[in-house]
């Protein structure tokens, strides 16, 4: 069900003029509902960010689910997540 | 990975069944500014509370739509699970919050320019709202005028 809510909750924060963007778990349900930009995340309900403590796949996800903010529209933009290779040891900073 | 085939069939039988919402006209807001100067707001699903709040009430039957707000400083591990359904697996939130309250995360991304600041109110609802007409007439509006409120200037939403 929060596959839909992020997405009427998005479009109405749109609808004020602020851009918003999400991630989703079920990528046919994102394609009914048209968010305005959307994340498909290939991992279980629970899951959005990937695995917890791997704060580095966090990031990327999160980095993934903020470019789309620079998508241009019309919307709904829903692109798939990219899994990365990420240095083992790797640490912002 | 979540596909179709891999839900419970409980769940795929509702995804199926179920007559989603579709949004017509998509509203699409652009970008005022770079994600590296902007203030981002949060809005989380997994119906997290501060410990000294009111629980959210998931024993009605359209479940609960209200909101919580939690100061953006929080830190995600001190929130309170007051969702006890099965609708997801809440091994991974009880063992790591950000990977559905990212304020950590989200705070680090700050520290190192790749968003500008974190706005100072997140908001925490239920996702699970198969009956969304209070969601869509009250609680979405008044989330909208509080961002704007806040100044915010792009909003993150994380589901549940």
């Amino acid at each position: 069900m929060c596959n839909q809510t992020v997405g009427l909750v998005g479009a109405e924060i749109e609808r004020h003029g602020i851009p918003t963007t999400t991630q989703i778990y079920l990528r046919n349900v994102a394609e009914m509902l048209q968010p305005p930009r959307a994340l498909w995340v290939p991992f279980a309900h629970g899951y959005a960010l990937g695995k917890p403590n791997d704060r580095n796949l966090q990031l990327s996800v999160l980095r993934q689910t903020f470019a789309l903010l620079d998508e241009p529209g019309p919307g709904p933009v829903i692109k798939d997540y990219v899994a990365e290779k990420i240095p083992i040891g790797m640490h912002m900073g | 990975m979540t596909t179709m085939q891999e839900l419970s069939t409980d769940l795929r039988a509702f995804v199926n069944m179920y007559k989603w919402q579709r949004i017509e006209p998509v509203p699409f807001a652009p970008m005022s500014k770079p994600l590296s100067e902007a203030r981002v707001g949060l809005v989380v699903m997994a119906c997290m509370t501060m410990p000294d709040q009111e629980p959210f009430d998931v024993g009605q039957p359209d479940n609960d739509p209200s909101i919580r707000i939690v100061p953006s400083d929080t830190d995600p591990q001190t929130l309170v699970n007051t969702y006890r359904d099965q609708g997801f697996d809440h091994a991974g939130l009880a063992e790591d919050a950000n990977l559905l309250i990212p304020l950590d995360r989200l705070r680090e991304m700050a520290a190192q320019g790749e968003i500008g600041e974190l706005s100072p109110r997140v908001i925490s609802i239920c996702g699970h709202l198969p009956h969304p007409k209070a969601l869509m007439d009250s609680t979405a509006p008044a989330i909208a005028r509080l961002f704007l409120d806040d100044d915010a200037d792009a909003v993150l939403l994380v589901p549940a």
